[in-house]
């Protein structure tokens, strides 16, 4: 079977290498952005900031503006509203929902990006920001998290035994008891919202936590020994098994600008680019489907076509496609396809036309992995057809017998 | 300063309406909780009678719970892949005025706990 397989890969790649052109043939073009902002400006993915707590926020805008005395040359953050100032009402069984509300907002991203530019000695601020929600984001695979979750539960039943052991601590602490007997008398006295008051909770808090502390460390030691294993070990063992991988129907919305402001002249900003993609599909196990709307106004990059060709002129392109994604259950065969329409709606500027391409990748040996692609590519002549491209990569792991 | 335990007294009054404990888990985490009420376990739902992750109790009338102490502990595992924060959010109503304090805590990475305690005495 494993040289039947081989054979038909290098047959198929013989017959259609005669008409090779390209072997850098991209199969994920459809995708929209991770960062709607970043990505309109130019700016790599390696360089945008996420940052998961406001503190974290703080210190990344902090160093992009140098303590506030600069507009940065390069910066762009991505910030995702509900997790980072909210995350506190954000519980388990609210994560684990599919329905409108806590999907929009748990999955919007704010993306933002500043990037200035000097050319002829006229100084360039550009400013973008994007946004990005998923309005149906398809169910987690209860299948596999709901069996880790419950023995994550039981393993943190067994880790929260010292309760008792730190009642008995609270009781029998002096200093603990005379912040709490201070507290007391004052909210008696009905003035719980004086400095006094809070500045004992903060004490009282501290000296809890100490002894929180005592008291679970005396009480994880004797469960080591009792248990016989290290039920933290397991713990962090069970959350990496835990993926929160989505399947069914997703539909995804992103949509960004970008305003030009010359010589930093707010009177004469003006809107240079725009784009919005539409991401919607049907995602299971080992295989997913997806279709995707895409709008842009004035790009950068128009697919298909080389940079030196693209109109000097605002324009605008609009762009449908699908894209299928199989991968088997052992990793060892994977497909995909993408069909891609382009168009632009202006007109003489070119015409529109269709792209192809398909990835097939097989594990034939340990270390031996075959890939093969092929597909009709938009011509960078806007009136010739299409042409046909191919390649067949062999990738041989050399002197280690580590899985690729 | 900010810690993972609070110590805070609860005014309730001479009335039989019921104070509720409201207890949220926030980020998306996991947890066990263990509740004394006047240094007695009260049961709950999950394993071992213990409370599994966001959970609501109705801890007494008014009046039963004058002069009772409240001791709360709380393990949250970090599961989340998006985030390393843990909060617990304690609420309680029923009594004089409601009382909300939200204690957050960063995980140094997934798969660790963060522990939690409480300590609230009702008076009159």
């Amino acid at each position: 079977m494993k040289r039947t397989v081989i054979g038909v890969f290098f047959i198929f790649a013989f017959l259609i290498s005669g008409f090779s052109q390209d072997s850098t043939l991209n199969v994920n073009l459809l995708q929209a952005p991770v960062s709607p902002a970043g990505s309109l400006l130019g700016i790599s993915p390696s360089q945008i900031d996420n940052p998961t707590d406001p503190e974290a926020f703080m210190v990344s805008v902090k160093n992009a503006v140098g303590d506030f005395t600069k507009i940065p040359s390069s910066y762009a953050v991505d910030l995702a509203p509900a997790w980072l100032f909210f995350g506190s009402r954000i519980n388990y069984n609210s994560f684990r929902s599919s329905r409108l509300i806590p999907t929009i907002w748990q999955s919007m991203v704010i993306s933002t990006a500043v990037k200035s530019s000097s050319d002829s000695g006229i100084s360039k601020t550009q400013f973008s920001i994007g946004l990005k929600v998923s309005l149906i984001r398809g169910n987690i695979d209860g299948s596999k998290v709901d069996s880790l979750i419950e023995l994550s539960s039981i393993l943190l039943q067994k880790l929260n035994n010292f309760t008792t052991g730190l009642d008995d601590l609270c009781k029998n602490d002096k200093e603990y008891q005379q912040y709490k007997d201070r507290m007391e008398v004052l909210a008696t006295s009905g003035i719980t919202d004086s400095r006094e008051y809070r500045d004992l909770q903060d004490l009282a808090g501290e000296r809890l936590q100490y002894l929180t502390e005592l008291a679970r460390m005396v009480s994880w030691n004797k469960l080591t020994k009792t248990e016989g294993y290290n039920i933290l070990d397991s713990l962090k063992s069970i959350a990496e098994k835990i993926k929160w991988k989505r399947l069914g129907f997703k539909l995804d919305l992103c949509a960004g600008a970008v305003f030009d402001f010359p010589n930093m002249d707010f009177n004469k900003g003006s809107t240079t680019k725009a784009g919005t993609w539409l991401t919607g599909g049907y995602e299971w196990d080992h295989l997913s489907c997806l279709a995707v709307i895409r709008y842009l106004y004035n790009p950068n990059q128009v697919i298909g076509m080389a940079d030196s060709l693209l109109p000097k002129t605002l324009f605008q392109t609009l762009d449908g496609g699908l894209r299928i994604v199989y991968n088997s259950t052992d990793n060892k065969f994977l497909f995909s396809g993408e069909a891609l329409y382009r168009s632009v709606l202006e007109q003489n500027v070119m015409e529109p036309g269709w792209r192809f391409a398909i990835n097939i990748e097989y594990e034939a040996m340990r270390n031996i992995r075959l890939n093969l692609s092929l597909g009709k590519d938009f011509d960078g002549n806007l009136s010739k057809g299409g042409n046909l491209i191919t390649a067949l990569n062999l990738i041989l792991g050399l002197g280690s017998n580590k899985k690729m | 300063m900010k810690t993972n335990s609070l110590v805070h007294f609860y005014k309730v009054n001479d009335s039989d309406h019921p104070v509720k404990l409201e207890v949220e888990v926030g980020h998306g985490q996991n947890s066990n909780s263990k509740i004394l009420l006047n240094h007695l376990p009260v049961p709950g739902p999950g394993p071992e009678g213990s409370f599994v992750r966001s959970f609501e109790l109705i801890l007494g009338t008014n009046k039963e719970l004058q002069g009772e102490e409240l001791l709360m502990t709380t393990v949250v595992h970090d599961i989340m892949e998006n985030t390393n924060m843990t909060s617990l959010t304690i609420s309680l109503t029923g009594g004089v005025k409601p009382y909300t304090k939200t204690l957050e805590h960063s995980a140094s990475k997934k798969g660790e706990v963060v522990t939690y305690s409480a300590n609230i005495e009702f008076f009159k």
